[in-house]
């Protein structure tokens, strides 16, 4: 450190003598006067001195410059829209990632910061492949912002990072390269815990294929109870696999056909095709009723449906039917939805959401919607009496954007739901307006943004809300389609 | 004019107008609109119809409506909307309501340029005033001498972990001994201790303080343009008309560099620098606004010119000016950068070295790159690869602008620091 600033630091009075001289030729200006006072006419001086012969230090080190586009950039306009819709409202934040990555356009490096200091999981998701190499070339150098770069899942996290950043780590690995990824799990199994097996193994359930099989068949006698029925589970659904042969077998013995009937009336109807299928069911000795029903509904879980339907040569709807008559057709049913969610079986899906809801748990229908078809949801959706809590989950199960017919009938829905006031109080109806804004496609988009009726109710103002985003949404989405189409 | 949606929102007073104003941005709420070179206007259908004009001189509106917020949404609506879809506002004639008002504006502004009719003062009043006041800060002056004595005979080095107080009790001092303009120096330096090379620093603002009271104690021998600086840095203020009375009017086209704002609760300043394309002078006007309700009387937009009258206040090197004029603007064509820090620094020692009180000056430079280091410090380099700190700890929106090429950047200097200006970058 300079002398005369040390000196200051330290003190005067530490010391009798005279005060250090500043080092610049202004001291000689100063009149003389008492120790204290002539030092800070100094201090004056040179820091004067200083700032007026300022020499900047030399840059010396690698200069950091950020790659090319190679996706197009948005015109002055867009940049300025864009810029207004930074209101932190994730719904629209998603609206513009998609839209734009649809476009093929990255965001205006200006707004980059904002962008990236989004929290909400989804719209980073869908922000992400819109950064640019600007936004990821930012991201590298802001560890908040990692969130944005494609190689976030590096060699570095599976092998350094924390439990939830090693499962993520393992999920891209396994998306882009399934056998390195399971090799790669293999290696580290012995040494995991528990719970971090159990994590790690449902990573499989991504590029799940028959090559998987020998490792889940070993995870079957796993320690941990949650890594085998995670394993189980996983087995279910390679309907070739060994373990789904022997559960073929391990049910048969519960589940049979009753012998033919032999009354007069049963071979009438046998006789003009009508077929009654009847079924016996006796499910596995356990302690209690319940007991007995969980090992049947694990059983059945881990059958092909396809099984059934050739086995007893039944539709679902017959096998349903013929459930019921049992007594065991609670853990028959919860069986079947299990299996029709996991062999994403979308006949099956539907028909049990159609015909047996009362019977289902409300995890087991939103499984079952993720089954489905879209156009089994479509047609769920359009019927009157579609269930409520599912309607979110079936919306979010279609593509998008929505198939335009589909989409101008729920717009329409929305529209109604809206000027008239005891629809407009279910919130269930309301609360699909974000979703529809980004899925709707834009050929409807007069129809959107015309003037909406909404009604007097104690939710007139929500509702007005919720019209005035989605028409915000809707107007933005257009604005970037046409600017990819300029 | 022509000027940005981007410019526009600047001019919001707060965020809850801005958004409803964008809101009113849709010709579907408006009728009757129309536009000339001198204004646009409008009327607005909201819970009652408000006639909304804005003279084009100077972008400032009036509204019929009762907000007591400016501009109000309306204003503002109209404003965007006739940036966004020029083709809505078409040319016409203006109706009564906007003609009385422009008119009505052209007597104010020139009431406000001719002087005020002498106003009866008691000179010998006055003047007992000033000597008691004068005798008040002299001894305020020996005061605060006698304390930073004692700082530099203890040692600075005890500062760092003192807290703030002791600065906020001498700046207190300093207020009841009528300068307030010394004491708000003083408070400033108060957070030095503890931050980078700070006892260099703040020896540097002691050093500057003593120079000052220095020079008021001699102040009957300074030439009367630094005798003026100084005086301004105790904290003796002249009214708008001293300085619309004595002051030195420049009239040119001058190039808006960007401003910076300061907020506290309950003011807020800006400081906007101007530079003036034919006379190269640099200007820097301060604005005043008491609340987040209320709006800075002039809209001064980065980027864009004004073709104006600036009076400075008297100083050995003048640069706070007052807007005695305004004729119009434009969207700037030419700029006033530097093209080095070494071409930069040479013009700001010979300012610093006219008048050595000055805070900053805002200069702007061309070329530059912005840098961030491991530890998150901030720094430019120019085209030389001479690097200089930027002030602050969040550049980031500057840095994703630039990509590591070069930008043009406006900033203030204050010797140390380069603090970039709002809008700085685009």
């Amino acid at each position: 450190m300079n002398e005369f600033v040390r000196a200051a630091l330290i003190g005067l009075g530490r010391d009798a003598g005279s005060a250090p001289p500043s080092g610049t030729p202004i001291d000689t200006l100063v009149a003389k006067g008492d120790r204290e006072r002539t030092f800070l006419l100094h201090a004056a001086g040179r820091d004067l001195y200083l700032r007026a012969g300022l020499v900047p230090p030399k840059f010396e080190g690698a200069p950091e410059v950020a790659p090319p586009e190679s996706l197009r950039g948005c015109s002055p306009r867009l940049t300025q829209v864009l810029a207004d819709a930074i209101d932190g409202d994730a719904e629209v934040y998603r609206a513009i990632g998609e839209a734009m990555t649809a476009a093929k356009l990255h965001l205006p490096h200006r707004l980059l910061p904002e962008f990236l200091d989004t929290r909400n999981p989804d719209a980073r998701t869908a922000l992400a492949p819109t950064v640019g190499a600007r936004g990821q070339w930012l991201a590298r150098q802001n560890e908040v912002w990692d969130w944005a770069l494609p190689e976030v899942v590096a060699d570095a996290s599976w092998e350094e990072g924390y439990t939830d950043q090693r499962v993520a780590a393992l999920c891209a690995m396994r998306a882009s390269d399934p056998a390195s990824a399971r090799a790669k799990l293999e290696a580290v199994w012995s040494k995991e815990r528990a719970e971090v097996r159990t994590l790690m193994l449902e990573a499989l359930v991504i590029a799940l294929s028959p090559d998987d099989e020998p490792f889940l068949e070993r995870a079957l006698g796993d320690r941990s109870l949650n890594v085998q029925a995670v394993a189980e589970e996983l087995l279910a659904r390679l309907p070739e696999s060994a373990f789904v042969m022997r559960s073929i077998e391990r049910v048969q013995p519960f589940v049979q056909q009753a012998p033919a009937a032999t009354s007069m009336w049963n071979k009438v109807k046998a006789g003009f095709g009508a077929k009654t299928l009847k079924l016996i069911v006796e499910p596995p000795a356990a302690k209690g009723s319940g007991a007995r029903a969980r090992a049947l509904a694990q059983f059945v879980a881990a059958v092909p449906l396809a099984h059934w339907a050739s086995q007893f040569d039944a539709t679902p709807e017959q096998l349903l039917e013929a459930a019921r008559a049992t007594d065991w057709s609670e853990a028959l049913i919860e069986g079947w939805a299990t299996a029709a969610a996991r062999q994403r079986h979308s006949t099956w899906a539907e028909m049990l959401l159609a015909r047996a809801p009362k019977s289902l748990t409300s995890e087991a229908k939103l499984s079952l919607v993720g089954a489905l078809s879209p156009e089994a949801v479509m047609q769920l959706l359009r019927g009157q009496a579609s269930d409520d809590s599912l309607i979110g989950a079936m919306l979010e199960a279609l593509p998008m954007p929505w198939p335009r017919e589909f989409a101008a009938h729920w717009l329409h829905r929305l529209q109604r739901a809206a000027a008239d006031p005891p629809d407009a109080q279910r919130n269930t109806v309301a609360s699909t307006m974000d979703i529809t804004a980004r899925a709707l496609p834009l050929t409807l988009y007069d129809d959107a943004v015309r003037d909406w009726d909404i009604a007097e109710s104690p939710r007139r103002a929500d509702w007005e809300r919720r019209v005035e985003k989605l028409i915000r949404i809707i107007r933005l989405r257009k604005m970037i389609a046409e600017e990819s189409a300029s | 004019m022509s000027y940005t949606t981007e410019q526009v929102m600047a001019a919001a007073p707060d965020a809850q107008v801005a958004a409803a104003g964008k809101k009113l941005a849709d010709a579907k709420h408006w009728l009757n609109l129309g536009r000339d070179a001198d204004a646009l206007w409008g009327e607005c259908q909201g819970s009652a119809v408000y006639q909304v004009r804005v003279a084009l001189a100077d972008l400032t509106a009036k509204c019929s409506c009762p907000s007591r917020k400016f501009p109000c949404k309306h204003g503002l609506g109209l404003l965007l909307l006739a940036a966004q879809s020029p083709a809505r506002v078409a040319e016409g004639t203006q109706p009564e309501w906007v003609a009385s008002w422009l008119a009505k504006r052209g007597e104010a502004a020139v009431r406000k340029a001719t002087p005020p009719a002498e106003k009866k003062v008691d000179a010998a009043a006055q003047a007992k005033r000033a000597a008691t006041r004068h005798e008040r800060v002299l001894a305020g002056l020996d005061a605060l001498d006698r304390w930073m004595n004692d700082l530099v005979r203890n040692g600075l080095a005890e500062l760092e972990t003192k807290g703030p107080s002791i600065w906020e009790r001498e700046a207190a001092r300093l207020v009841d001994a009528q300068a307030p303009v010394l004491a708000s120096r003083l408070r400033a330096i108060a957070n030095l201790p503890g931050s980078p090379n700070w006892g260099e620093r703040l020896l540097g603002e002691l050093g500057r303080i003593a120079l000052l009271t220095h020079a008021y104690r001699r102040i009957e021998q300074l030439d009367a343009p630094i005798a003026a600086d100084v005086r301004a840095a105790i904290g003796w203020t002249l009214t708008e008309e001293e300085v619309r009375a004595h002051g030195d009017t420049v009239a040119d086209e001058w190039l808006i560099l960007g401003s910076a704002i300061e907020d506290d609760d309950r003011v807020r300043l800006q400081r906007t620098w101007l530079v003036g394309l034919r006379s190269n002078r640099t200007a820097l006007v301060l604005q005043f606004a008491a609340g987040a309700a209320s709006n800075f009387a002039e809209v001064l937009l980065p980027d864009t010119s004004i073709d104006a009258d600036l009076t400075f206040w008297p100083s050995a090197h003048p640069q706070r000016a007052l807007i005695t004029a305004r004729r119009g603007s434009r969207t700037a064509s030419e700029s006033r950068a530097h093209a080095t820090f070494a071409s930069m620094l040479d013009a700001m020692a010979t300012v610093f070295a006219a008048q050595p009180w000055l805070r900053h000056g805002g200069v702007a430079i061309e070329n530059v790159i912005p840098m961030v280091d491991a530890r998150g410090q901030w720094s430019v380099r120019d085209r030389d690869d001479a690097v200089l700190p930027l002030a602050g700890r969040d550049h980031w929106r500057l840095y994703a602008i630039s990509g590591g090429a070069p930008i043009g950047l406006a900033a203030e200097w204050d010797g140390v620091a380069l603090a970039p200006l709002g809008g700085s970058g685009a």
